[in-house]
């Protein structure tokens, strides 16, 4: 049927949608490390959907987290993000935080915790001859073991370092653990590498609203359109005031493995 | 069971024993039969010009008419066939078989007016739409693939599901929601190839009936209509092979008598050559793949008594889709039939059956660490009782039951090769007893009223099959305990009454009014990831977290007929409860052992007018038809809760179709269709999460599509059988061209980030280590149209000795 199905870019007439604050929030906590509690947001507007330039970013919010305990750490806009501004202290399991963002008189409030894991156990790679969906390369797997007492939820990074050239996975990768619960997971990257590449993989814990808000952002990103179109939707974000984005708490482990 | 319906029976000839009078009545019965080939004519018209009463002949070409002891003059017709007048004198019970001759050429205007029957009129039912078998192979279609879907999407209040589908939308309703019978047994899915073609082929269908509205007691399961196929029977009479070439598929017919006169076969066949195309391409990457279906119909009926007959028939066909031999994708239907006619006495007539079928689907994907199977199905199992009773001309009773199992195997995933990473997942099998017992009354009530009433008892069970159930939280997303449902055991339970009534008045001998109502319970619901027809269909029972799905339909109609017209304008209101859909970021639902989690259920409301002017006979044959319509859609969950247009929301649709025979031998067919655009989701800002352009959305279906509209053409040569002449056979070639004029009707519009080759300084493309080129998004957004279908020619050469 592909034989008679065509394509061609229209023009559609559509209405202007309202502007809107966007706030993309993370908390990442790195397990390996005791100081490494890292915090961001990054707010700006919406546009018309066929305005082609970047969104305008807001610098003159006041951004500010609360721990459980009631602490506020302020963070300052430097280089189109809110950056803390003295570091967060290491967060435990079931430890939740708090977003307030105001903003030309609006107050946006969020809130999301911390579900710790056993980290990343090691990472390996294996040679493969092409096939049908893949390049011949050396793909690389990540090993961890799972935390059968929890509902997990988890996202995979992938960076690879080749000659100076530093890239990024550009798949968001998220599971549950629904297969895997309690048992050993292994998730392959679906990128070829080659001799002489540094791999990093790192895996994190995230919550569930944030792998629903992630499993709808690759829905929607990644709509095929047509008959195999999912359903149009708006992500199920967490920030209250009809902010759009979310607040997400996560831990990462992370490990490298060189290619010979 | 028995003794329910003998009881059933009693308690009926009881109440309307007024109906009968001291005076001695006798019947007479008989079948209505097609002379050539023995077969017989389903809705043929039985009148008795002394008592202006009238029947018409059942499905199975029989009819009962009760008189008193006289002198009679029973005229009997059938469209394309020429009327038959027949004296009689009752004084003893009659049986008397009718043979009708086909006309052998079109009748001239004059002849065509005299010889109506005003049965439009004159009939109880309203809402319906059939058109005759030779009708539906005139109207040209997409690659000459004759279809009677096709054919019943160009009727007043039926939509199609998207350019080209043979997916139903009736009155406003769901896909889900129409019961699909192939010689009585639920065809689940009716769609080959992503839903372009129907499963039923045209060179074995007999008669089809679908009903909007008024739906009589004897069907139910479904919320908003019946589409009632028959398969043909085979020429009782003679041997004979008949067949087709297409551009799509070739299709071969092989029927004849068992038993002349008394028992028949038939046995066709269809297949798709697109695959055999596809091998001869040098290029690997086309010749891996393959796509095609086939399917399988064979029937046959034995004649044990006069009173006795036996008919045995199936159906099978495949799907196949299959990608660089790695990407596989399949699905088929079967079903099969056993089904007993006995005649009890003159005026009881029995219809016992005995059904099973089944769809199943399945992927797959084959590349070294991740191969696997996926497959799923659903099946069933049914014994059906039918009786009518025709007490007198004036009075018939119909009554019967049906009980079926169903079986649910929502879905395997296997993984195959020895270094497959995935794991072995399956989901519970599941189980449902679904039983309904029913009883109508047709009575004149005056030579002007007449009127239908009945009522159908629907009950539910789910079965255990060690599955596992769920309750879930209030807002239907968290688990608060888990069961297990021991094998055989019964949960569950759900019944309810759906009263049906149909009334019509005779405001004179052209015109009438009419009236209907219909409520209707649905205990099996689809679930659809995708709107093309994949076969991915899921189906799920009602159950302690679904509800069944119940519709209520009132219709008011006005039938006249002016000369050789047939005018009717109907309208409708049909309340719906229980419509299923996905919930708001609704989880996977393939594999999901929680699948009920992921739906919602709410309200629906549809509501039209329907305007048909029809000429059903002489030298132009065609129709006209005008539809305003709206339907609309409130659940909890979707859509915040807010109410939304149905996604076939199709505010008007307009349908011309006419074909002319210019003589015997060439006939020129032409449709129009306009119809309004469905109703869709488009965004209306975006912003960036993570760098990504993400779309920020409409409410649902705020949007509409550009209209639809498109013509078609097709031509018939016919070269008949002349006796005497070197012609042993009948050929004949159809050329058609759908969409003539070559609309680009918008199949869909999709909103995506623009992507570009990346270059370097010099312009040059950039490759990554590879080999492949590199692309990047532009951060421009646009929005692309799909169009499938314009301008397709097509050629069909058909033959038959």
């Amino acid at each position: 049927m592909i034989q008679f199905s065509c394509t061609e870019i229209i023009e559609v007439d559509l209405n202007e949608g309202e502007k809107r604050i966007v706030i993309e929030a993370k908390i990442i906590d790195t397990l390996e490390r005791s100081d490494g509690t890292y915090a961001y947001v990054k707010i700006s507007e919406t546009n018309s959907y066929f305005n082609a330039n970047r969104p305008q970013v807001v610098s003159n919010a006041e951004v500010s987290i609360y721990d459980n305990k009631g602490e506020k750490t302020s963070l300052l806009f430097s280089n189109g993000l809110y950056i803390p501004a003295t570091p967060l202290a290491k967060p435990t399991n079931g430890s939740s935080f708090t977003l307030e963002v105001k903003y030309n008189g609006q107050r946006y409030v969020a809130s999301n915790k911390l579900t710790t894991f056993s980290g990343l156990d090691s990472l390996s790679y294996s040679y493969k001859p092409k096939d049908a969906l893949f390049e011949e390369g050396y793909y690389s797997k990540l090993f961890a073991k799972e935390d059968g007492s929890k509902e997990n939820y988890y996202r995979f990074y992938f960076r690879r370092v080749n000659n100076q050239i530093d890239s990024l996975y550009d798949i968001i990768a998220i599971t549950d653990d629904n297969l895997v619960n309690g048992g050993y997971l292994d998730f392959e990257i679906g990128i070829p590498t080659q001799q002489g590449d540094r791999v990093y993989g790192t895996m994190a814990s995230i919550s569930k609203e944030e792998y629903n808000y992630l499993y709808n952002l690759n829905k929607q990103v990644n709509n095929p359109g047509g008959p195999f179109a999912n359903q149009p939707e708006n992500l199920p974000g967490n920030i209250s005031n009809g902010a759009l984005g979310f607040f997400g708490v996560s831990q990462v482990s992370t490990r490298y493995v060189d290619i010979r | 069971m028995k003794r329910i319906l003998t009881t059933l029976l009693l308690f009926l000839l009881w109440a309307h024993s007024y109906g009968q009078k001291t005076l001695p009545k006798f019947t007479v019965t008989g079948l209505v039969k097609d002379a050539k080939t023995g077969e017989e004519l389903i809705g043929s018209s039985v009148y008795v010009k002394e008592t202006k009463q009238g029947v018409t002949t059942n499905t199975y070409g029989f009819y009962s008419l009760s008189l008193p002891e006289g002198v009679y003059t029973l005229q009997v017709t059938y469209l394309g066939y020429v009327t038959h007048t027949q004296s009689l004198n009752l004084k003893a019970d009659l049986r008397i078989d009718i043979k009708l001759e086909e006309q052998k050429s079109q009748l001239n205007e004059v002849v065509v007016k005299e010889n109506k029957t005003n049965k439009n009129i004159n009939e109880t039912k309203m809402s319906t739409v059939s058109v005759d078998i030779k009708e539906v192979k005139k109207i040209p279609i997409l690659m000459g693939e004759v279809d009677i879907v096709k054919a019943v999407q160009l009727m007043p209040g039926v939509q199609s599901a998207g350019d080209g589908s043979t997916n139903m939308i009736v009155r406003g309703g769901n896909i889900d929601q129409n019961l699909i019978l192939l010689d009585e047994a639920i065809v689940y899915n009716p769609s080959h190839a992503v839903g372009f073609f129907s499963v039923f082929n045209g060179d074995v269908i007999k008669d089809f009936e679908l009903y909007k509205g008024g739906i009589p007691s004897s069907f139910g399961g479904r919320s908003s209509s019946v589409m009632d196929v028959r398969m043909r029977d085979g020429n009782n009479n003679k041997f004979g092979v008949s067949g087709g070439i297409g551009v799509l598929s070739s299709r071969l017919t092989v029927e004849g008598p068992i038993q002349k006169e008394k028992s028949s076969f038939i046995i066709s066949g269809r297949r798709t050559y697109f695959d055999l195309f596809l091998k001869m391409s040098p290029d690997e990457n086309i010749n891996q793949n393959t796509a095609g279906f086939y399917d399988l119909n064979a029937k046959a009926n034995f004649t044990l008594s006069q009173k006795d007959r036996l008919y045995v028939s199936g159906y099978f066909g495949r799907d196949n889709i299959a990608v660089a031999n790695v990407l596989q994708n399949g699905w088929g239907n079967q079903t099969a039939t056993l089904r007993w006619n006995h005649i009890y006495t003159k005026k009881l007539f029995s219809n016992v059956t005995l059904i099973y079928s089944r769809f199943d689907y399945g992927f797959g994907l084959d590349i070294p660490s991740q191969s696997f199977n996926y497959k799923a199905e659903i099946a069933n199992k049914s014994i059906k009782a039918d009786y009518t009773y025709y007490v007198n001309p004036k009075n018939t009773i119909r009554f019967g039951s049906w009980i079926t199992q169903h079986s649910f195997q929502p879905g395997e995933l296997k993984p195959t090769g020895d270094n497959s990473i995935l794991q072995y997942n399956k989901l519970d099998k599941q189980a449902a007893l679904e039983q309904a017992y029913y009883v109508s009354h047709k009575v004149d009530l005056s030579s002007r009223l007449t009127t239908e009433y009945g009522v159908r008892f629907s009950a539910f069970n789910n079965i255990g099959a060690d599955n596992k159930t769920y309750r879930f939280s209030a807002d239907g997303l968290d688990i608060l305990d888990t069961n297990v449902r021991r094998t055989g055991s019964f949960y569950g339970f759900v019944a309810g009454i759906e009263p049906r009534l149909n009334v019509k008045y005779s405001v004179n001998s052209t015109s009438s009014l009419k009236l209907s109502y219909n409520r209707m319970r649905q205990y099996l619901h689809m679930i659809s990831p995708v709107t093309a027809s994949t076969g991915q269909d899921m189906w799920i029972p009602s159950s302690p977290n679904i509800k069944p799905q119940i519709a209520d339909q009132i219709a008011v109609g006005y039938f006249k007929n002016i000369g050789v017209f047939e005018a009717s304008v109907e309208t409708y209101y049909k309340y719906m409860q229980n419509v299923i859909d996905l919930r708001d970021n609704s989880n996977a639902i393939l594999l999901n052992k929680t699948i009920e989690r992921e739906v919602r259920q709410g309200k629906g409301h549809a509501y039209g007018v329907e305007f048909l002017v029809k000429k059903p006979s002489g030298k132009t044959t065609g129709w006209a038809s005008y539809t305003l319509a709206k339907s609309d859609r409130q659940i909890d969950g979707v859509n915040q809760g807010k109410t939304y247009p149905f996604r076939f929301d199709r505010r008007h649709n307009i349908n011309l179709v006419i074909s002319h025979n210019f003589n015997e031998r060439i006939s020129l067919s032409a449709n129009w269709i306009f119809a309004s655009g469905e109703a869709v989701t488009f965004p209306t800002a975006r912003y960036e999460y993570e760098g990504r352009v993400v779309p920020q959305f409409s409410n649902r279906n705020e949007f509409r599509m550009p209209s639809y509209h498109r013509a078609d053409l097709s031509l018939t040569v016919n070269r008949k059988k002349q006796e005497g002449k070197v012609y042993k056979n009948e050929s004949s070639w159809v050329f058609s061209i759908y969409n003539v004029y070559g609309r680009k009707n918008a199949y869909s519009i999709t909103f995506r980030e623009e992507k570009a080759p990346l270059k370097d300084a010099d312009g040059n493309i950039v490759k990554d280590d590879f080999g492949k080129e590199k692309y990047y998004y532009t951060g421009k957004t646009e929005a692309v149209k799909t169009y499938l279908f314009s301008f397709v020619p097509s050629v069909t050469y058909n033959f038959k000795f």
